[in-house]
């Protein structure tokens, strides 16, 4: 590892600990597992809306992942989060943990499980944990991901049911630098709560994927707001360096 | 629904995608295809299979550092080992032309043709 390499993974893990998501907008995981990748993470997330209380909801997250083998990724991430007429503030760390239960491409579907658990950062907010599964199908030269989960509060402060999320995406693999595609992102809320359309969170939108550079991979969606819950409008960005060793 | 029971339909979801997905593509040849990474190219430099069929090619790296097997248009990306191989699952492909590369030797390109 160079030193420059070296100074910069140093750096990023300090920022882990200066710096959650809330949103119903998350990044789209796929089960793939990249074993002897560490890659360094950012993503980012903001709302767009007339109503202040729905404009300006923001999230960051800096993550460390490492492809410890061909079938289990780990990560540590450092998120922070802004509601509206607020101030940025430190929300929370968490350690994922992404399972690949196939080998890719040997199936009709790749299928895994994301694990994380998420520590809150901010006295009074509860931990949580958060199980995804996770799907992947390659179909010509497209690539379609499901991720369902559910996310449930655990300690003092706990809510008693887990909220559910849903997200989709499919991408047109053009080449390595730009492959267009479109997300969908639905956060259904608390599972006890039998509620409707309009007061759950569902977005839909155009999305790009690439490489920026050799080792820097990006992603870019930007959403429009499908129930009344939502916000008009929303964005997303993922910047990814892979290193190898 | 109960938490437990709610996690519980997690786990047996995720256990019915693995049965769903646990029905393997026939081949279109048992023992597959292979490519060789030796110094600064790839042979065959263009690997010919089957349109339309599953495809098993083994990737093999005769040198003496790591290699990673990359291609955007297969979307696949997996490390190969000085010395070492890996096992890659493709297709059904369309016919044409899909290029990879070694990730961490970019000049260093190849093309699988299905046709």
């Amino acid at each position: 590892m160079s030193r420059y390499t070296a100074l910069s993974a140093a750096a990023f893990a300090a920022l882990l600990f200066a710096v959650r998501p809330a949103l119903a907008i998350d990044e789209i995981y796929s089960p793939i597992a990249e074993p002897g990748e560490i890659s360094l993470e950012y993503n980012g997330n903001n709302t767009f809306d007339h109503h202040r209380d729905k404009n300006n909801i923001a999230e960051q997250q800096t993550e460390i992942e490492w492809g410890v083998n061909n079938f289990w990724t780990t990560s540590l991430t450092g998120s922070y989060e802004k509601n509206p007429d607020e101030s940025w503030k430190t929300d929370a760390v968490e350690w994922e943990n992404r399972f690949q239960f196939l080998p890719q491409g040997k199936f009709w579907l790749d299928v895994g499980m994301l694990a994380t658990y998420i520590h809150a950062v901010q006295k009074d907010d509860p931990d949580a944990l958060e199980l995804k599964l996770l799907l992947q199908k390659d179909t010509g030269h497209f690539t379609h991901m499901l991720n369902a989960g559910i996310e449930q509060e655990i300690g003092r402060h706990s809510g008693p049911a887990p909220d559910r999320n849903f997200a989709w995406s499919t991408r047109y693999r053009w080449n390595e630098y730009v492959q267009p595609g479109f997300e969908i992102q639905s956060d259904f809320g608390i599972a006890s709560v039998n509620d409707r359309f309009q007061n759950q969170e569902h977005y839909i939108g155009p999305a790009i994927y690439g490489r920026l550079l050799p080792n820097l991979k990006y992603e870019a969606a930007y959403y429009v707001g499908l129930s009344d819950a939502a916000s008009n409008s929303a964005a997303r960005v993922k910047l990814e360096y892979e290193m190898h060793f | 629904m109960t938490k437990l029971s709610l996690f519980t339909f997690a786990l047996l979801a995720t256990f019915a995608a693995v049965q769903a997905a646990d029905t393997p593509v026939q081949t279109a040849n048992a023992d597959g295809y292979t490519i060789i990474l030796k110094d600064r190219a790839w042979s065959p430099v263009d690997l010919v299979v089957p349109a339309g069929q599953k495809v098993k090619i083994t990737v093999k790296n005769l040198n003496d550092k790591p290699a990673e097997f990359e291609s955007a248009t297969l979307n696949r990306e997996k490390v190969v080992t000085q010395h070492g191989e890996i096992t890659v699952f493709v297709g059904p492909l369309d016919a044409g032309h899909y290029s990879y590369v070694n990730d961490f030797d970019r000049t260093t390109t190849g093309t699988i043709t299905a046709k």
